[in-house]
């Protein structure tokens, strides 16, 4: 097992610049996703560590050794980096059964004869193929085509496992199946794993850190927990699913509170420091952002209790989804979407219509303060060359 | 983490001026590529080049004498060009379309309808090609145009025609349906490839959005095949450029001049010099046309990617078509009769006849006894069918190298390739062997080689690269680049991808290629004639030669014995390769399966 290590990677094609400096590490052993839009360069950043691309400018080792250095010259062929991949369209070979799919690595790196096989037929086991051995690799089904692409990857007990949204091509059912596999395999061998996906859930599923990507930028780094609950900018937050995203002016900040003025509404409201991802002044621009999910909906306006935002609005559209509600409410110039529980719709009695008064409540606490602005902008996004900048 | 993978990086970070990609494997890499462009320009773009440059030159050989421009003028002046230049581009165009169409309709109908004997028109289309166009031709012409032909027989039983009135013995008509006969057996075998390998998902996609099965055919099926098709239309147009006999025979009685005719008239217009600067002229014309072309094809494909091969399962189903299949085979039975067993069977006639077309005098098996008993007959078979499968082979190499070093290279790579695979065909058919007898000579080693069987491969490598090239390259374009990156992940360097990954997946394709080259080499006059002593004479050129002493029942009898040779040694070679690889492969499986058996007793035990 390796590390991994990014430094300063850059990649042209040609004019665009795909990947703008990207610094990433991943440490033996960890599962690192990186998550972003389409063309935001995350599969370019795993082509460049796989070798499969050859970077502009930046430096990569796989553990000590280093395997790509734009200033010491070095660019070890992809062949020898020791790396497993698994590609989304599986790249499984028509012309090969299971068995040799999954033999060939071993025969590239030298292994044969009996230890091959056992080798090969230890990995099918692991991934539930061993019946289908002698089957050409292109007549399974989507799911067991990606099973075997998994195998073939960590059939040589690779020093770093690379995932190109190895789940996109599967329908739902089979990527909640392949995704346990991954998982699986991932505590089973301890394989250092970058992993690429547009797909939040498979992103927080999986990994124990997330690296969010924009554009050729890491726009954040953290845990799971802390990249769904702490977007440290909005197009984060975005991402991760805040849908509601309301203007405010920092007012004040005292004591374990910060005030602010909702720009739309014009309402005041104080919410902990603990709210905000980054250290807030006086007349910063903010956001206040929470998920549709934490709102409620309410007919009266709730008594006075835990400290929460409350905003009076009037429904523009109702959608029945079944298991909830989704509401787009407009209060003042923004438009809030909100969605409502089965229990809540059931329970609660409210004129659920286009045109309807309502209240709209969130808990404060379920409340994220994130700066004004779409992204953290400059290209040396990483936290630790903010803080030294700012020193 | 077992310690034998982590190699020291000491040796890596060692300074250097060189950048990355300029060093170690990759460099030498580099020097390799570097030596085979040079070895590539000079074996196939400077020919071409020399010829553009005979045209400013006066003198008893090609390229040499003095720089002038005069009959370069002269030539250019002449209505009669622009009268050869249009006949040639309407003749090749009319071809190349009715080649195609029929040609795709053909391969579409083999691969993925139920039509009867479908398994059987590629072997048939495959044997059709082995008809050398110079023997295709005499077959139709004993069939089109004597006084006494069955046609003229049968259009004067039934509107009492004049015999020398006839519409159908040489003139526009004739000329095309003899040419477009002669390129559609071509057309189908570079189609049916890719056709065959293109995932019918696609198909169903249109059907499902709405698309009836013809329109599925015209707006996906045909599409995805623009690439191939542009490729195979353009060679289809050169065929039409470069084709010598068959204007000779069909053309030229009315009139109809074109390139090849009109440079070999060009040549020996006048008494005392051979005009070559006029020849060179016409022939720069042709260049500036190919080029066109060319780049027309570019423009068409220009980089998009048309990979149908994906690492995702696919299987062409072929599917029922009903009653009109009966319609699709009637077309191909008469394509058959067109483009083989008309001209074919007449010339087998011919072959035991006195005179071939001259039913009348009685039939004799002399012709082949002269031919079987003469002392160089086997000789020369030996020697065709040799010099046609290692220059096919190696053709064929040039081409699958080529296409592939395109694809996944850089454009200058690009550039290099697409001038290698198309330049020799700037040269009109009957100047090849000049331009290369006359580029070659100067160079040191490969003087040498003239008059050695060797100078004669070489040229036959140039002549065939570009068509073997548009047999591999449908085929190479099709593999997704992922399938080649996952093998360079498992441990695979490039040249072990390259056998492990590519050869196999691509072998239809290559051996295809393969087959066209060498029939096309086995058929070949223009070089052999120029380029071969009398001692290393091919079956081809002594057919000729004894088709142009007036023994023409004997040129036919040789014509078809060569015909059979190359149908027996392809066949048995199509047979012990697939035979070859079925072992191979047997091996493999049954090796490991002999290993998981024990493995197995061993977990039961």
């Amino acid at each position: 097992m390796s590390s991994i290590t990014v430094r300063a990677l850059r990649k042209h094609f040609g004019a665009f610049e795909a990947i703008k400096g990207a610094d990433l590490q991943a440490n033996e052993g960890e599962f690192v996703t990186l998550l972003g839009e389409s063309g935001c360069g995350k599969t370019t950043t795993l082509r460049c560590i796989a070798g499969l691309e050859t970077p502009t400018s930046g430096h990569i080792s796989i553990g000590s050794r280093a395997v790509y250095d734009s200033a010491a010259k070095i660019d070890i062929q992809p062949e020898r980096r020791e790396t497993g991949m698994v590609f989304q369209s599986y790249a499984l070979w028509p012309h090969l059964t299971v068995m040799e799919t999954v033999m060939y690595p071993l025969r590239r790196r030298k292994v044969r004869g009996k230890a091959a096989v056992d080798r090969a037929l230890e990995i099918l086991d692991t991934v539930g193929l061993v019946q289908f051995a002698a089957r050409p690799a292109t007549s399974l089904s989507g799911g067991q085509q990606q099973r075997v692409a998994l195998a073939r990857a960590l059939v040589s007990r690779p020093q770093l496992m690379l995932y190109d949204e190895p789940l996109s091509n599967l329908d739902p059912s089979l990527r909640r199946q392949v995704r346990d596999e991954i998982m699986r395999l991932h505590h089973l061998n301890g394989t250092t794993s970058v992993y690429v996906t547009h797909d939040l859930e498979e992103a927080m599923h999986l990994s124990d850190r997330i690296i969010v990507m924009q554009s050729g930028l890491l726009e954040q780094t953290g845990t799971p927990a802390e990249i769904f609950s702490k977007p440290t900018n909005e197009f984060v937050a975005k991402f991760v699913g805040y849908e509601n995203l309301l203007p405010a002016t920092v007012t004040k900040v005292q004591g374990g509170d910060i005030e602010l003025k909702l720009t739309t509404a014009g309402i005041d409201i104080a919410l902990p420091t603990s709210a905000s991802t980054k250290p807030v002044a006086v007349g910063d621009q903010v956001s206040i952002a929470f998920r549709s999910s934490n709102a409620l909906v309410l007919a009266e306006r709730a008594p006075a209790g835990a400290r929460r935002l409350e905003l009076r609005g009037t429904i523009e559209r109702v959608d029945f989804l079944g298991s909830r509600n989704e509401y787009r409410i407009s209060s003042g110039d923004a438009t809030l979407r909100v969605a409502e529980s089965e229990r809540a719709y059931r329970h609660e009695t409210l004129r659920r219509e286009a045109g309807a008064e309502v209240w709209v409540e969130i808990d404060a606490d379920l409340c994220t303060i994130v700066p004004m602005g779409r992204s953290s902008a400059t290209p040396e996004a990483s936290e630790p060359e903010k803080a030294g900048a700012s020193a | 983490m077992t310690g034998e993978s982590t190699k020291s990086l000491a040796a890596w970070t060692r300074p250097n001026s060189l950048p990355a990609g300029w060093r170690g494997s990759r460099l030498v890499g580099k020097i390799f590529m570097g030596l085979a462009i040079a070895l590539l320009i000079l074996l196939f773009l400077y020919p071409p080049l020399l010829m553009v440059m005979a045209a400013f030159r006066r003198g008893q050989l090609a390229g040499q004498g003095e720089w002038t421009l005069e009959p370069f003028i002269e030539t250019i002046t002449s209505p009669v060009t622009w009268v050869v230049t249009l006949n040639s581009i309407v003749l090749s165009l009319v071809v190349a379309i009715i080649g195609l169409a029929i040609g795709t309709f053909l391969a579409w109908v083999a691969v993925r309808t139920k039509t009867p004997m479908r398994r059987w028109m590629t072997p048939i289309m495959a044997i059709t090609l082995v008809i050398p166009s110079l023997f295709y031709g005499l077959g139709w012409y004993v069939t089109l145009a004597p006084p006494k032909a069955p046609v003229n027989q049968v259009l004067q039983a039934i509107f009492g025609l004049e015999a020398s009135a006839s519409p159908f013995s040489t003139g526009w008509g004739p000329l095309i349906f003899v040419v477009a006969g002669h390129v559609i057996p071509v057309a189908y075998l570079f189609m049916v490839g890719p056709m065959s390998r293109m995932d019918a998902s696609l198909d169903d996609a249109a059907r499902m959005s709405g698309a009836t099965r013809g329109s599925a055919f015209f707006t996906v099926t045909l599409p995805l095949l623009r690439p191939t098709m542009l490729g195979v239309g353009a060679l289809m147009t050169t065929y039409g450029m470069s084709a010598f006999e068959l204007p000779l025979l069909f053309g030229l009685p009315a009139g109809i001049q074109v390139f090849s005719t009109k440079v070999i008239n060009t040549i020996n217009e006048s008494e005392d010099l051979p005009n070559y600067a006029g020849a060179s002229t016409l022939a720069l014309i042709l260049v500036l046309l190919v080029v066109l072309l060319v780049v027309l094809r570019e423009r068409f494909v220009g980089n998009r990617r048309y990979s149908t091969i994906s690492g995702k399962g696919f299987r062409p189903e072929p599917k029922s078509y009903g009653r009109i299949q009966w319609l699709f085979f009637a077309v191909f039975a008469l394509v058959v009769f067109w483009s083989g067993i008309v001209p074919l069977v007449q010339m087998i006639l011919g072959s035991f006849e006195y005179f071939p077309g001259v039913a009348s005098l009685g039939f004799t098996t002399s012709n082949f006894e002269e031919v079987l008993t003469g002392r160089r007959t086997f000789q020369a078979l030996t020697f065709t069918l040799i010099i046609a499968a290692i220059g096919g082979l190696l053709a064929s190499s040039v081409a699958l190298l080529l296409s592939h070093g395109a694809n996944r290279s850089g454009r200058f790579v690009r550039f290099i390739a697409m001038l290698v695979s198309w330049a020799p065909v700037a040269i009109p058919g009957v100047l090849l062997g000049l331009a290369l007898l006359t580029a070659y000579m100067p160079i040191p080693g490969l003087q040498k080689l003239v008059g050695t069987p060797f100078l004669l491969v070489i040229g036959f490598i140039v002549v065939a690269t570009p068509i073997a090239t548009r047999a591999v390259e449908g085929g190479v374009l099709q593999l997704s680049a992922e399938l080649e990156e996952s093998a360079r992940i498992s441990g695979a360097s490039r040249i072990v991808t390259f056998f492990t990954v590519v050869l196999p997946l691509v072998l239809p394709s290559f051996l295809a290629g393969w087959f066209i080259a060498g029939i096309g080499i086995a058929g070949n006059l223009s070089l052999p004639v120029l380029l071969s002593t009398p001692t290393m004479r091919t079956a081809a050129v002594t057919a000729y030669d004894l088709y142009n002493q007036g023994r023409t029942g004997e040129s036919a009898a040789l014509f078809i014995l060569l015909m059979l040779a190359v149908v027996l040694v392809g066949g048995l070679a199509w047979v012990l390769s697939v035979g070859v690889i079925r072992v191979l492969k047997r091996s493999r499986t049954s090796r490991i399966e002999r290993a998981m058996k024990t493995k197995g007793s061993v977990l039961h035990a």
